[in-house]
């Protein structure tokens, strides 16, 4: 492979120049193709997508690195750019869709009952998460950076979506209270101060439960002040940067598609088809016949705002993985590391369909839409998560101890 | 850069494309809005209208509200077309 190397680029960061080119070519591609099959606002979408990944791995924004490492070493860094994030989407959302803007048009946001659906599928999903090394966001754009292992992880993602596709009506069924719209309950701007008082209490928890246990608080803002253009072409950002681009890719996504951004549909998308190639008659589930899905199904996936949208991101990571250097790493994967990965991949597409999304569609996009379902979502998932770290040693990977 | 992990991707890439690309050829085009009125009309104006959500205004109500008053004057019937030049889609034939 060729590599060059210029003196600009921060700690001489050699760039992947052959994958950088056919990446680069890949993303115009797409975006022409996109554009003139379906529509320029699908296009911009693919490219909004390509922005999300570009971000994602530039700061190496996985909610699974923070969520452990917060569980392990009291570090909560992470959890609070996260919670900013949705704080600063929260802002723009909740008073859009309840109309407090006259716009010509409405926007749906991630809303969806709070049940046992819900609950269950959260748990799983954080479990299914340190499992397999990624989140809904994090398998994507470690995918795109080339890792062998996390396409594993994807694969089983998108085999467990699938078949919480065939379950969610049997979920769907158990007990549940209906949806739960802060920005309805409250009114629009009443709806913002009360999810951004939550979310700000959250921050400063975490602030407070760190600053007990180290004695300082690591600052979510530092790295600003070395930002340099080398190091925003190359990397890697600060996480603030990359929550500031992620708010704005969400609220783009909200105004192109008029949905907040989701990952997951996609991937079940992905896999019926998949599924229905392989002859099974997937048509035939209750899920798919529901006219919105069975339209889904039967018109190719270029027509489908999340799966567009994710194509962009697993670009738009490898674009970025390319410029810092660190395409396709070189990492030995033990065998039960690989088994961790598939079985950490199902429990998350299974979880994620079962609970309305994963940490972008139910955790970011949930939140900041002012949907109670979100903040259920973050406490279980949270707690599945934890059950994860403790899961890991079974695998040969860390867990609460290093290994 | 591990060249097996980037042949991966490549491959990975190229079977992505490539089922992206079947499920194009064997998929539904999604029916342009004006074509599923044809079946009724084939003399459609313009693009149906979408279903309204709760609380949207219906601006052909409000229209007729305003134009339906005692103050409305009634337009001219349109002329009756020749035979040779009949069109199927001119005023007052359907």
């Amino acid at each position: 492979m060729v590599s060059i190397t210029r003196d600009s680029r921060p700690h001489g960061v050699r760039v992947d120049t052959s994958p950088l080119l056919v990446v680069t070519l890949a993303v115009v591609a797409g975006a022409v193709i996109v554009g003139s099959v379906v529509s320029f606002t699908q296009a911009l979408l693919f490219l909004t997508g390509g922005l999300l990944g570009l971000a994602l791995y530039q700061a190496s924004f996985g909610f699974t690195g923070g969520w452990k490492r917060f569980a392990t070493e009291g570090r909560g860094r992470s959890m609070r750019a996260q919670f900013i994030m949705i704080g600063i989407t929260a802002i723009v959302f909740i008073p859009l869709m309840g109309g407090m803007f006259p716009l010509d048009r409405t926007f749906a946001g991630a809303w969806a009952p709070v049940g046992v659906s819900v609950v269950f599928g959260s748990l799983l999903f954080g479990l299914g998460m340190q499992l397999g090394g990624g989140c809904g966001s994090g398998t994507l754009f470690t995918v795109g950076g080339g890792s062998a292992r996390m396409l594993v992880t994807l694969a089983g993602f998108i085999i467990g979506a699938t078949v919480g596709t065939a379950h969610l009506p049997f979920w769907l069924g158990q007990p549940s209270l209906p949806v739960i719209r802060l920005g309805e309950v409250f009114g629009p701007v009443s709806g913002t101060l009360v999810t951004l008082a939550g979310l700000a209490a959250l921050v400063g928890v975490l602030a407070f439960l760190e600053k007990r246990r180290h004695g300082n608080v690591e600052p979510v803002f530092s790295g600003l002040r070395d930002l340099t253009p080398a190091t925003f072409l190359h990397g890697p950002w600060p996480l603030i940067l990359a929550a500031l681009v992620l708010a704005l890719g969400n609220v783009l996504t909200l105004l192109l598609a008029g949905h907040p951004w989701s990952v997951t549909y996609g991937f079940g998308l992905w896999g019926a088809k998949i599924f229905q190639a392989l002859g099974i008659g997937v048509s035939e589930w209750q899920f798919w016949q529901i006219p919105a899905q069975a339209r889904a199904l039967n018109q190719s996936v270029l027509f489908d705002v999340t799966s567009v949208m994710n194509f962009g991101i697993i670009l738009g990571a490898a674009l970025a993985a390319t410029l810092a250097g660190k395409f396709a790493p070189k990492v030995a994967v033990p065998l039960l590391s690989w088994v961790a990965a598939i079985i950490g991949g199902l429990l998350m597409g299974y979880g994620a369909r079962l609970s309305f999304g994963c940490n972008i569609g139910a955790l970011f996009s949930g939140i900041a839409s002012g949907s109670l379902h979100g903040w259920v979502w973050l406490v279980m998932a949270y707690l599945g998560s934890l059950a994860g770290i403790a899961a890991r040693p079974l695998f040969g990977l860390d867990g609460f101890r290093k290994a | 850069m591990s060249n097996k992990n980037t042949l991966l991707f490549a491959a990975s890439l190229l079977v992505a494309t490539g089922a992206v690309a079947v499920d194009y050829a064997v998929s539904d085009a999604p029916a342009p809005a004006v074509a599923l009125q044809a079946d009724s009309n084939p003399c459609a104006a313009g693009v149906p209208a979408a279903p309204r959500l709760p609380g949207q205004r219906n601006y052909d109500d409000i229209a007729d509200g305003y134009s339906g008053g005692p103050g409305a004057v009634a337009p001219a019937p349109a002329p009756a077309p020749g035979a040779a030049d009949m069109n199927p889609c001119s005023a007052g034939l359907l």
